[in-house]
């Protein structure tokens, strides 16, 4: 009782788990070619091997969420008896660092451009038998690269929420970052083409504080998913309403008299345990396998919650129970 | 199209023209809704009208480049103006000895890369002078704007040139490759490794010869040592070598210019790439 279904996701979101993994495959492979393109026609302009730096950071993510869905959903073993849920978490750790590196990098080097005072140079090419400024192709290689993004980014957050997924999130944080930073590449490249030999790294800059921004939030929450905080919303730092509610139905089963309940997220779903402190004590077994049945109807999210009966709280329980019921 | 007939005043709109025509042939190629419609099935219904809305949009940006590209025309511009400095005053040509590409005799250069220069200031209605020196003064000087191009017998693996970290290099505008050959009426050999070969100076042909095993000896006069030489077919030939199957790699030569002055780069690069055959002429011209 309790113990964790496999796999994870109720059925009527099966249906978004196979789009979300097919939307990642598509960023694999679309990240994979605009890494490809990019290095055929990279320039010494800075945006421009940022960009592809980018775009080589970009494939963690999809990676990240694509090894997690194969694996969450696996059951518990010998060797791992809570299953395989947190390796969600694990790649949202690796998603959120790659943000973070992409974001400083960006901000690091083009900051250092501008102080050096670094004159990009971009040569030319024989395209057709013409000389065709490499800047001109770096515009149709830089919208490839950016275009997608926004739909594939866009596409990802709905999904995200649903799915409980903050690898997914984290990805459509990358793919905002993408077409960010390609669009300030293209607006780098048209400043030099007027002679501007700054234009590239201040777009660049510019656009790194906001990577990095989204980087340094998405690294915290990573690091304090780990670390057991209670479930939060996959877009912010709000406390997941789920676990109120999930107090509340225990606390209103008539014979409970006081619940002490704390979750802990593991990649998608959700761990716990609940002290609750019986005004009855016939029948209890019955009575608690009971309230499990009614807690994982309550959320496919509530995947695995221990009950134990206490005679009371102990001062601490009490204590952390008066905090989260505040 | 050519303008190699055409005056320095009237290339300009035309060739830019020409680049944009084929800018915006590559764009819409890559933009045709019909590598749009798988993606778009993929996504959420709601997401259709974002996927429309960022093809129009992407439209206005490609027609507005294009308007802008066909209305202003010198694209790309020099950060500190290169090009409209040469254009009828003077190009400051920095030049590191590297007989037969550039050559300093009593204060006159010559060499296959000055000629060629000469005819290019003259393209553009400019004057020429000359700034003679080391690659790390002419690297400075290019780097403080004092010179405007810098040649040398440059190619793309010279050391501190070819990484375009302290000037812009151009596309390899010529590409040779050495010969071993050997005096007549000496045997000739096939194997390289150990043998004594005289070079002009000990630069990147003696690197070459240094890998494939043989000892490079620097000699004054190459065309009568008694020894066998690596150099180009024709200086062979004019000299009375017999050339053996030994032949080094190739190298591409390059020129440098001041970083980030793209106009100008460009500009260059598109007279060398029109010229290479009269680049060729004149290397054998000099080197015999």
């Amino acid at each position: 009782m309790g113990r964790s279904r496999s796999p994870e996701v109720p059925p009527d979101l099966r249906r978004t788990l196979r789009r979300a993994r097919r939307l990642e495959w598509l960023t694999f492979a679309y990240m994979a070619s605009a890494v490809v393109l990019l290095a055929l026609v990279l320039g010494s302009s800075q945006a421009m091997k940022t960009a592809w730096i980018e775009d080589l950071l970009g494939l963690i993510p999809p990676v990240a969420f694509l090894v997690a869905a194969r694996f969450n959903t696996r059951g518990p073993t010998r060797r791992f008896p809570y299953g395989f849920h947190r390796i969600v978490s694990i790649g949202h750790l690796c998603s959120a660092l790659a943000l973070f590196v992409m974001g400083a990098y960006l901000l690091v080097e083009s900051v250092l451009k501008l102080i050096t005072t670094e004159y990009p140079t971009i040569n030319s090419v024989e395209l057709f038998g013409r000389t065709v400024w490499l800047g001109w192709l770096m515009l149709p290689a830089l919208a490839y690269s950016a275009l997608p993004s926004v739909f594939l980014g866009r596409a990802k957050i709905p999904l995200a929420e649903d799915l409980h997924n903050k690898v997914l999130y984290a990805d459509a944080k990358m793919n905002k970052a993408n077409w960010l930073t390609a669009g300030a590449a293209m607006v780098g490249v048209v400043g030099i083409g007027f002679g501007l030999w700054w234009a590239d790294a201040a777009a660049a800059a510019v656009i790194s504080l906001d990577i990095t921004k989204d980087g340094v939030s998405n690294l915290r929450r990573a690091v304090v998913d780990l670390m057991d905080q209670a479930p939060t919303t996959v877009d912010g730092d709000d406390a997941d309403p789920l676990r109120d509610e999930l107090a509340r139905m225990l606390r209103d089963l008539d014979w409970v008299e006081d619940v002490d309940l704390r979750l802990r997220e593991e990649g998608q779903v959700y761990f716990g345990e609940a002290l609750v402190v019986p005004s009855d004590g016939s029948n209890i077994t019955e009575k608690v396998e009971d309230a499990l049945r009614r807690a994982s109807d309550l959320d496919w999210r509530i995947q695995d919650l221990a009950l134990t009966p206490v005679s009371e709280l102990s001062r601490a329980d009490e204590r952390s129970a008066k905090e989260q019921r505040d | 199209m050519q303008h190699d007939g055409l005056l320095p005043e009237s290339t300009a709109g035309h060739r830019c023209l020409d680049e944009v025509s084929v800018f915006v042939r590559v764009t819409f190629r890559a933009s045709t809704p019909r590598s749009w419609c798988r993606l778009a099935s993929i996504l959420p219904r709601r997401m259709r009208g974002d996927l429309f809305t960022g093809c129009k949009a992407f439209l206005v940006m490609v027609l507005a480049l294009f308007a802008l590209a066909s209305a202003g025309c010198d694209f790309p511009r020099d950060p500190r103006g290169t090009l409209e400095g040469v254009r009828n005053g003077t190009m400051r040509v920095g030049i590191v000895d590297n007989d037969p590409w550039t050559r300093i005799e009593e204060g006159r250069a010559s060499g296959a890369e000055v000629e060629l220069l000469k005819d290019f200031a003259e393209k553009l209605g400019a004057e020429t002078c000359f700034v003679p020196g080391t690659t790390p003064e002419l690297l400075e000087a290019a780097r403080q704007d004092e010179i405007d191009v810098l040649v040398g017998g440059f190619t793309s693996t010279s050391p501190g040139v070819s990484e375009g970290k302290e000037a812009g290099v151009t596309g390899p505008y010529l590409t040779t490759h050495s010969v071993v050959g050997v005096p007549p009426d000496t045997p000739a050999f096939e194997d390289p490794s150990g043998q004594e070969i005289a070079v002009g100076s000990i630069g990147a042909t003696a690197a070459l010869l240094k890998e494939e095993g043989a000892v490079p000896v620097a000699v004054d006069a190459l065309s009568t040592a008694d020894m066998p030489v690596a150099a180009y077919g024709w200086q062979l030939r004019a000299w009375g070598f017999e050339p053996t199957s030994i032949e080094l790699p190739e190298e591409q030569h390059v020129m440098a210019v001041p970083l980030g002055e793209n106009g100008w780069l460009v500009e260059l690069e598109r007279f060398l790439r029109a010229h290479r055959a009269e680049a060729k002429e004149l290397l054998r011209e000099e080197s015999t």
